[in-house]
């Protein structure tokens, strides 16, 4: 059905080849340490499950599937980080329908109704952000960050990371939790078979409440 | 030759010159209504150009806003802007992106025919890719935000507004496919962008064709064009038009292919009324439109002429037999009022005017009455009047009501000195003449003040300020007057008389005043009789012009005056401070010795109060040195000359009792 489909069949096929890179990567690679503040509406909060991840290179994607589970009416996790080309699962843990959908330019999708016990997997061939919804229940949202390569992280309970396997270069580093607007960011300077330390990035999670539509672009509710 | 005659000649003569003098103002007029129109459809032409741009932008706001409420819009056309905050925004460069974004959007199956049906529209991202352009087939790709337009409504996140005139032939509006084939000329381009959270996400793009514009704004015989700013014109106005409207911001005229045209230009602004991006010129041929109005007119206008000059002969004749009776009876009634007697009317019957000459006659009638008033007026008041105060007299007639009211007013009193001594040295009639130039000069400034001469006793001149014509600066007025009146008498020169002046302001009864003829409009009361009394006090000070204290305080900064003295003057029970009128205001600045003299004056004054005798000594000596003719610092340092050797009683306040 999608165009690019098949082109995900086939970077799908290549993963278990490219799981081998980060070996060969060995010491011409970089790391980069730091933390992360978050405040919430100015005070200080619980800094871990902070996403950190680089742009400006790409990498192929791994192999595995992460799961986007729906359990309790929730996506868990809310906010997944995938690398271009790979693919995600969506089972449903409820006992009940979902219809898991997105209407987001970097990948439209609509999985239809499935029941408990059942999973539907979508590949997400290009790097963007991918806004989830269920058409049944208006509450549930999550994001999936489809990023250009493999290095990204999520902070300990101190807010600490360590993105390690990085090329030589320069690139932008982002911090984001889905209760935040916008990332934060900073720029990197990575050299090979070194380790950057003390990058320390800043975020607020104040998220002005963005209300979505059905897949019909219907408010939830009407007939 | 009989009136008859002269009547026939001269009526046939006036309906010739009538009907000439209708053609000649009805060409006028024609010529007139021709302009007016011009100048009106003109006003409505600029104004439709400008209403029509403003509602193609508010359409091109509705479509872009209904479009926006759309997720599937809303999320493809913003979804890179938020892209890019995560560092993932690809579309770069990704010709496959863009053209899935587009799919999207022809996906999305909206009807934007409404924004296209007249020209282009096209749909581009926060950086001005464009997205989907409304073509056959449609299409994407390319950089919007190469159009000042484009660029303008993204980088206003305030009112995502912007607007241009250009060619259709512009190569970026052809690269990105925003002009048609069969569209020449100039161009309007809109652009809105959408904002959320204070940044654009997308921008809605119509290109119209200059003509669409227009289409509405062509009214009567105007013609409407464009001109962008590199003098590129769209539109049906001659370029000679063009060129003589774009010289200045006012309706002009101009020759073109021997014909007078009107041409007015004015700014086309965007839809913020802000940015100017072009002009409109209006023009009209107004030769053209003058020739139609006239020739329907023209033969109707000679079949009139031509049977109002049969009409006015035939009833010339008649006309000027019964005219010659009511026009005798006005050359009676003529010589009457000639001869004085204003009481001369016509016979005019009850009812509507008969005609002309029985309307000649109410109206000479009229005439009469107004004579009659203003020579009533006159007489009531017999005395000088300026003209504005007759006229004020006339449209209120309550103001010369018999009886009285009590308002505060000014009043001023003159005498002439020596004027006596004068009058036995030379001839009478040569006294008349001096009296005589002397009162017409003094009246007249007095009414060119605004003030009421009241009275001529002898020699002196009594006048008030304030009625009946209401004057809030009364004070003001008289003293200005009296400045007035003392240049008057140092005019007159050479004789050897002076004048002394007297003025209070304060409450007193104005009206009309005595019975029947001898009826008189004055002021009476003790105001008037303490301005009297002040006149005579400058007697002993050896000044010209002395004011009340309540006429100083009420003239205010109209004068430059100093304090004097406060005295009880001859038969009169209470004390009241004079002031001496120096000059009008600024005066004292103009006048060093004066200045000083008055600091010292003020000084001397101060100290005599304060039982400082010799100290005012001092000072009235330093006063008459600044300057040797002050007379009353003269008068003081002799009095305070007199308590340093025999003070007064105890409990003395200072206040002069003047000797009668």
């Amino acid at each position: 059905m999608h165009p690019l489909l098949p082109l995900a069949l086939v970077a799908l096929a290549a993963a278990p080849a490219l799981a081998q890179a980060p070996a060969q990567a060995g010491t011409g690679t970089g790391t980069v340490r730091g933390r992360v503040r978050v405040t919430a509406e100015g005070k200080p909060a619980d800094a871990a499950g902070v996403l950190v991840y680089v742009t400006g290179f790409e990498e192929p994607p791994p192999g595995d599937i992460p799961e986007l589970r729906q359990r309790g009416r929730q996506f868990q996790p809310a906010l997944l980080a995938i690398t271009a080309g790979q693919s995600v699962a969506f089972p449903n843990g409820d006992a009940f329908f979902h219809n898991v959908f997105s209407l987001s330019p970097a990948r439209r999708f609509d999985l239809g109704q499935f029941r408990e016990g059942e999973s539907k997997v979508k590949v997400f061939p290009r790097p963007g952000i991918v806004e989830v919804y269920c058409n049944i229940h208006p509450d549930m949202a999550a994001t999936i960050l489809v990023l250009p390569n493999r290095r990204h992280a999520t902070t300990g309970p101190d807010g600490s990371f360590v993105l390690e396997g990085l090329p030589p270069g320069t690139f932008t580093l982002f911090a984001y939790h889905r209760l935040a607007d916008r990332p934060a960011k900073i720029e990197v300077t990575v050299e090979p078979g070194k380790t950057l330390e003390g990058i320390e990035l800043e975020i607020d999670e104040r998220r002005t409440p963005t209300p979505h539509r059905n897949k019909y672009g219907d408010s939830y509710g009407r007939p | 030759m009989k009136i008859r005659g002269k009547l026939l000649l001269a009526l046939s003569a006036l309906a010739l010159l009538a009907v000439a003098g209708m053609a000649a103002g009805g060409y006028a007029v024609l010529h007139a209504r021709a302009e007016a129109q011009a100048r009106e459809s003109f006003a409505a032409s600029l104004a439709i150009v400008d209403r029509a741009l403003v509602a193609r932008y508010r359409l091109l706001t509705q479509i872009a806003n209904l479009s926006y409420v759309d997720p599937v819009i809303r999320s493809v056309t913003g979804g890179a802007t938020d892209a890019a905050d995560f560092g993932l925004d690809t579309t770069e460069g990704d010709a496959e992106n863009l053209r899935e974004l587009h799919q999207n959007l022809v996906d999305a199956s909206w009807d934007w025919s409404a924004a296209s049906s007249e020209g282009t529209f096209a749909i581009a991202d926060y950086k001005g890719r464009v997205l989907y352009a409304h073509a056959a087939p449609s299409r994407w790709g390319g950089d919007a935000s190469v159009l000042p337009a484009v660029a303008q409504a993204l980088g206003d996140p305030r009112q995502g507004t912007g607007t241009m005139l250009a060619r259709a032939a512009d190569e970026r509006l052809r690269a990105l496919g925003l002009v048609s084939d069969d569209m020449g000329g100039l161009v309007v381009v809109l652009a809105r962008a959408e904002v959320l959270r204070g940044r654009p996400r997308a921008v809605f793009i119509q290109v119209l064709p200059a003509e669409r514009l227009l289409a509405d704004a062509a009214l009567g015989r105007a013609r409407v064009s464009l001109v962008a700013d590199d003098g590129e014109a769209d539109g049906a106005v001659p370029p000679a038009a063009i060129e003589a409207a774009r010289a200045r911001m006012a309706v002009v005229s101009a020759r073109v292919d021997g014909s007078t045209w009107l041409a007015q230009s004015a700014p086309l602004h965007g839809p913020d009324r802000e940015r100017r991006i072009g002009t409109v010129v209006v023009a009209q041929d107004l030769d053209a439109a003058l020739a139609e109005m006239t020739r329907p007119a023209l033969l109707p206008l000679a079949l009139v002429a031509l049977a109002l000059l049969g009409l006015a002969v035939l009833g010339a004749s008649m006309l000027a037999r019964r005219m010659t009776r009511p026009i005798e009876a006005l050359d009676v009634a003529a010589r009457l009022v000639a001869g004085g007697d204003l009481g001369a009317a016509v016979p005019a019957p009850a009812g509507a005017p008969r005609d002309e000459i029985d309307g000649l006659g109410r109206s000479f009638n009229t005439m009469l009455e107004g004579l009659r008033e203003r020579e009533r007026v006159k007489t009531t008041f017999k005395k000088y009047l300026a003209p504005d105060v007759v006229d004020y007299l006339l449209a209120h007639p309550e103001a010369q009501e018999l009886g009285g009211t009590r308002r505060e007013l000014t009043v001023m009193f003159s005498d002439l000195v020596h004027f006596t001594s004068l009058a036995e040295a030379r001839a009478p009639e040569e006294v008349v003449t001096i009296l005589n130039r002397y009162f017409t000069r003094v009246s007249e400034r007095i009414a060119a003040r605004g003030g009421t001469v009241d009275k001529y006793i002898g020699d002196a001149v009594m006048a008030f300020f304030g009625a009946p014509v209401p004057r809030q600066d009364h004070a003001a007025r008289a003293c200005l007057a009296a400045l007035d009146h003392l240049a008057v008498v140092d005019e007159l020169g050479g004789e050897p008389i002076a004048v002394r002046i007297g003025i209070n302001t304060g409450e007193m009864i104005v009206g009309n005043i005595g019975g029947g003829a001898a009826q008189d409009y004055t002021v009476i009361g003790d105001a008037v009789n303490l301005a009297q009394r002040v006149e005579g006090a400058n007697r002993e000070y050896g000044t010209r012009l002395l004011v009340t204290d309540a006429a100083r305080l009420a003239a205010g900064s109209a004068i430059d005056a100093r304090e004097l003295d406060r005295v009880i003057l001859p038969g009169r029970a209470r004390a009241v401070v004079l002031h001496e009128v120096l000059g009008p205001a600024g005066f004292l600045d103009g006048s060093p010795p004066h200045r000083e003299s008055a600091q010292h004056y003020a000084e001397g004054l101060e100290a005599l109060r304060a039982r400082g005798f010799l100290a005012a000594v001092t000072a009235f000596d330093a006063a008459l040195a600044a300057r040797p003719d002050d007379g009353p610092a003269r008068v003081l340092r002799a009095r305070a000359e007199r308590f340093a050797t025999t003070p007064p009683p105890e409990g003395w306040d200072g206040t002069h009792r003047m000797a009668k």
